[in-house]
């Protein structure tokens, strides 16, 4: 059963998250170099900076109603680690009230800019997990992508995470230009080596606006063909699956027990709460986003107690939507009992028969209650989606 | 009600023909203001109304037909100016508007020089026996060759050089002394005011609250409010409500007499009941003779019109009866097609007419619609020797009952700047037409005369016109008759299904090039589905080409967390809407520019 929206309406087999609140996602906006292909909101580190939006967080948090008691805690960016040592220190004294135990606090780590006093400060702080931003072993892919370490410093940094992190999430991406199905082989026998608890793969995906598109419309990039994305990301799923992964969201696998629940929430379009700028927060049927503008969210939040926001309300419509698009990329699925309660009709009806006609071709299967996509289907999930939606 | 009728001396009427953009309506506004027909300030408060598309109903400073009052030395003179629509798909409706008048003004724009239009809207004017008062206009600008323009006018109309007028109807220039020509080289109005009642109908609007207005020429007796008239075509009885002029906003008159231009209304409800070219008489004294030239429209050019979505038939044949209701000369009967569901056959006078309704219909019903390519019409002899009209490919009789198929040819008569012979030439012996004549306007200048198929010259013939000729060619045709050839109907097969609405007839010789090269184009327009779709062209039983648009293979984002979802959400249901204006065929969704495809198989990608 996936109704979700209020704490007191307890999910089955999540344990003692049962009574706890929504996830609760910091943004930290900073980072030492701008990665070609990201489009999440971020600035150049500045010392004075920093300071400034641990002043405005502290601000933000302290508005947070003070029964919040979330069940996950992500630290995201921008790369938190960019902060110096005593700015991360600063940063998990703020977040401290939150801290509940049994609880999963994952930080996002890059291979660069992770110290050891920087990741000994995690282990004290009770951070159980690091979502670790290694990318590829590609030396020259790694330039391409505007990433500062090299393939060194990623076995490097993974040995001090081990040994101090309970559980860690490897990134890998695939499909970057030049980079064959070979080297990608290569990337995920590594990373697969290393033994992570979790792998976060992805393909390169060209967001409007960053360098690395503009690149491509230049003719400067040329992107992989679309039948050798497939390959990459079918290799993926089988070298990963092969070594014992277990394959529960479009770009997630993981060893038994490491899923990540703070993922998993957005999935089960649970609550969340995010601050920061660029942050997104939903409950319920309102969504808002923190502006993307530093400056902004600060003097807003010493000026008036809130940063600048925009702000969506979600009809039924959009919510139904939502649920089709983030149910399927998982591999618990779809329940059609589930759907027909919240839609007040089945997704057969709900689809215009396209439901029976994805099923037939075999990119969708029904396990009695439950639709997932099939491998074929997979490598197609946007336009399933897509077709599913009313 | 007895103001003293005009001296019919004293009375001119006269049109305009030109060449689109060679300045009629400018010389028109200039021929009001310096009449004071229209003041300068009424001027600009009107062309504000046409903006706002709010014109007070009844008038425009457009109006098909203004009457001016000029006066000159030897007294005051009234000038009828009577507009004809431009462009050749209407060539009747100008044929109509000439017989009203006793001469015309032949624009020419001292740069551009004579077009094909300008040709054609001559010969028109010179068999209708007007006075033409030949004018260059433009002579300011910097780029007006005007004695080479003159010589082109020389030798394509046999036009006196020492009578041709100059002028600028953006400054004005020369426009006093043009209107001094109007009446000393057009005659006056020959009718007869004793007899019985003759006017011809040359136009007629719709408005929504008198209903329809007719714009007649008297040419015998008088008409005036109460009289019973009959229409001589039609048959039709009413009752005149009222006559007037347009001066320009509509001005009752207590009559209309011989020599008159003005309207009359007489709770007309439908455009349809008034006929271009009919002749109005009293019914208590009706003439013995109707006025010659009257027939009726018949369409040219045919297409199926579909709703995308098929709830909206319904919508869709509201919008094509209103739009009726302002022109009478198109026509729709609903069809069926097993590929687009139910819809309309709808009938146009020409290619321009056609696009002109369509762009009405989508702008005020709001139905999106699937257009398929136009056709022409064929008349196909059956077996057992029955002819029959078809007017779309899918309406073809089996091959075994087809005696002969004929199609209707057009002659073409195209003006381009000498040094594009060699390519013009070219692409028309592609288009099977017929060489008739070369003739030379100037040393620079030509005209090319040919007869070829319609069908031909509606597939895309004008566009590819103008870039061969980098925009300076222009063209004008005519119906000449329907001419026995071996043409075949060629069936296009998406995802092994017949889809009606794509299959085209031409001619045997070209059949498999142009099956071919339509897989090709709908290869490109087709977007990729989540599976293999196969397509094929079929001529008879046989397929005589095959392509096919490969599955997409891949297409999943990677990441979807908290500030993924709307933005992933929005970008999907905008697929979404994008497919809901597609046609679902089976299962493969095509869209509307696939329908025409056939038109554009000459592009290169």
């Amino acid at each position: 059963m996936l109704s979700t929206m209020s704490p007191a309406q307890p999910a089955p087999g999540l344990g003692r998250d049962e009574v706890l609140g929504p996830g609760l996602y910091v943004h930290v906006p900073f980072c030492h170099s701008e990665c070609t292909y990201c489009d999440f909101y971020r600035v150049s580190y500045r010392d004075r900076a920093a300071d400034a939006f641990l002043d405005g967080l502290s601000l933000e948090l302290d508005g947070l109603p003070r029964d919040l008691r979330p069940r996950t805690v992500y630290v995201g960016g921008g790369t938190p680690s960019a902060l110096k040592v005593d700015q991360l220190e600063r940063l998990l004294g703020l977040l401290e009230p939150f801290w509940l135990p049994g609880q999963e606090r994952t930080f996002e780590v890059n291979p660069r800019s992770a110290t050891l006093p920087k990741i000994e400060l995690l282990q004290r702080a009770g951070v159980t997990r690091v979502s670790f931003g290694a990318q590829t072993f590609g030396a020259s892919a790694l330039r391409m992508l505007g990433r500062r370490h090299g393939p060194e410093d990623i076995g490097r940094v993974y040995g001090l995470l081990r040994e101090r992190i309970p559980s860690i999430s490897f990134d890998l991406i695939f499909a970057l230009p030049g980079r064959s199905l070979e080297e990608w082989d290569f990337d995920l026998t590594s990373a697969l080596a290393l033994r992570p608890d979790h792998l976060s793969i992805y393909s390169l995906i060209y967001e409007p606006g960053t360098p690395l598109a503009e690149a491509v419309g230049r003719g400067e990039v040329e992107p992989v063909p679309e039948g050798v994305e497939r390959e990459m990301l079918l290799l993926a799923v089988s070298r990963a699956t092969g070594a014992g992964y277990e394959h529960y969201e479009v770009s997630s696998y993981s060893l038994a027990g490491h899923r990540s629940r703070h993922n998993q929430a957005y999935w089960e379009q649970r609550d969340y709460i995010g601050v920061g700028p660029g942050a997104w927060t939903t409950l319920g049927s309102l969504r808002t986003m923190n502006a993307k503008d530093l400056d902004g969210y600060v003097r807003g939040l010493r000026e008036r107690g809130v940063p600048p926001r925009l702000e969506e309300r979600l009809g039924e419509a959009e919510r139904l939507n939502e649920h089709i698009l983030l149910r399927l990329r998982t591999a618990d699925g779809l329940s059609l009992r589930g759907f027909r309660e919240r839609a007040g009709r089945s997704l057969e009806e709900h689809s215009g028969g396209r439901l029976g006609q994805l099923v037939s071709r075999e990119l969708l299967a029904a396990d009695g209650d439950r639709i997932r996509l099939t491998l074929e289907g997979l490598c197609v999930a946007d336009r399933i989606i897509a077709e599913l939606m009313a | 009600m007895s103001e003293p009728a005009v001296d019919r001396s004293r009375i001119r009427n006269f049109c305009i023909i030109a060449h689109i953009d060679h300045g009629k309506s400018t010389l028109a506004d200039r021929l009001l203001l310096h009449t004071g027909t229209v003041s300068q300030r009424d001027f600009q408060d009107q062309m504000l109304d046409d903006m706002d598309l709010e014109r007070e109903r009844g008038i425009t400073i457009k109006a098909k037909a203004v009457t001016l009052r000029y006066r000159r030395p030897d007294g005051e003179h009234t000038l009828n100016l009577i507009d004809t629509p431009g462009h050749v798909d209407f060539s009747y409706e100008v044929s109509r508007s000439l017989a009203a008048c006793e001469g015309a003004l032949l624009l020419v724009d001292a740069s551009q020089g004579v077009e094909a239009q300008t040709i054609a809207n001559a010969h028109l004017a010179l068999e209708a026996g007007l006075t033409i008062v030949p004018v260059l206009n433009k002579i300011d600008m910097a780029a007006a060759r005007p004695d080479e323009v003159i010589e082109e006018m020389v030798h394509a109309l046999a036009i006196d050089p020492g009578r041709v007028h100059r002028v600028s109807a953006k400054t004005g220039l020369g426009v006093p002394e043009l209107l001094d020509l109007v009446v000393e080289r057009i005659p006056p109005p020959s009718g007869k005011e004793e007899a019985p009642l003759r006017a011809l109908i040359f136009d007629a609007s719709y408005d929504e609250y008198r209903g329809v207005i007719v714009y007649i020429r008297v040419v015998d007796g008088a008409i005036r409010p109460g009289q019973s008239i009959l229409t001589m075509g039609a048959g039709r009885r009413y009752e005149v409500e009222e006559v007037g002029i347009f001066n320009p906003k509509m001005q009752k008159l207590p009559a209309l007499r011989a020599g008159d231009v003005g309207y009359l209304t007489a709770t007309i409800r439908n455009l349809s009941d008034v006929s271009i070219g009919d002749t109005v008489t009293d019914r208590s004294r009706p003439a013995t003779d109707k006025l010659p030239g009257y027939k009726e429209p018949l369409p040219m050019v045919f297409c199926g019109l579909y709703p995308t979505n098929n709830t909206d038939f319904e919508r869709l044949r509201y919008a094509l009866d209103k739009l009726r209701l302002n022109d009478s000369s198109f026509t729709y009967v609903p069809e069926s097609s097993d590929a687009l569901g139910f819809g309309f056959r709808c009938g146009f006078l020409g290619l321009l007419h056609m696009e002109v309704v369509q762009e009405r219909l989508e702008r005020e019903s709001g139905v999106d619609i699937v257009q398929t390519a136009p056709n022409v019409t064929f008349e196909v002899l059956v077996r057992g020797g029955e002819m029959i009209r078809i007017e779309s490919p899918t309406q073809l009789p089996d091959p075994g009952r087809i005696e002969l198929v004929c199609e209707p040819v057009v002659r073409t008569t195209i003006m381009i700047p000498a040094q594009y012979i060699g390519s013009i030439m070219t692409l028309m012996e592609e288009r099977r037409a017929r060489y008739m004549r070369t003739d030379y306007l100037s040393q620079s200048r030509v005209i090319l005369v040919y007869e070829m198929p319609f069908a031909e010259l509606i597939t895309d013939f004008h566009d590819k016109l103008k870039s061969l000729t980098r925009g300076y060619g222009t063209l004008d045709y005519e119906l000449v008759g329907y001419s026995p050839e071996d043409l075949v109907k060629i069936s296009i097969l998406v995802n092994g299904s017949p889809v009606d609405a794509l299959s085209f007839i031409c001619h045997r010789s070209v059949a498999e090039a142009r099956g071919r090269k339509l897989l090709k184009k709908l290869k490109e327009e087709i977007p990729r589905h989540l599976f293999e779709v196969p397509l094929q062209a079929a001529l008879g039983g046989k397929i005589i080409a095959r392509e096919s648009i490969g599955a997409l293979r891949k297409n999943v984002t990677a990441k979807c967390y908290g500030g993924d979802i709307t933005r992933k959400r929005k970008l999907l249901e905008r697929q979404k809407e994008g497919k809901k204006r597609m046609k679902s065929i089976g299962s493969v969704e095509i869209p509307q520019k696939a329908f025409l495809a056939v038109l554009r198989l000459d592009e290169e990608k």
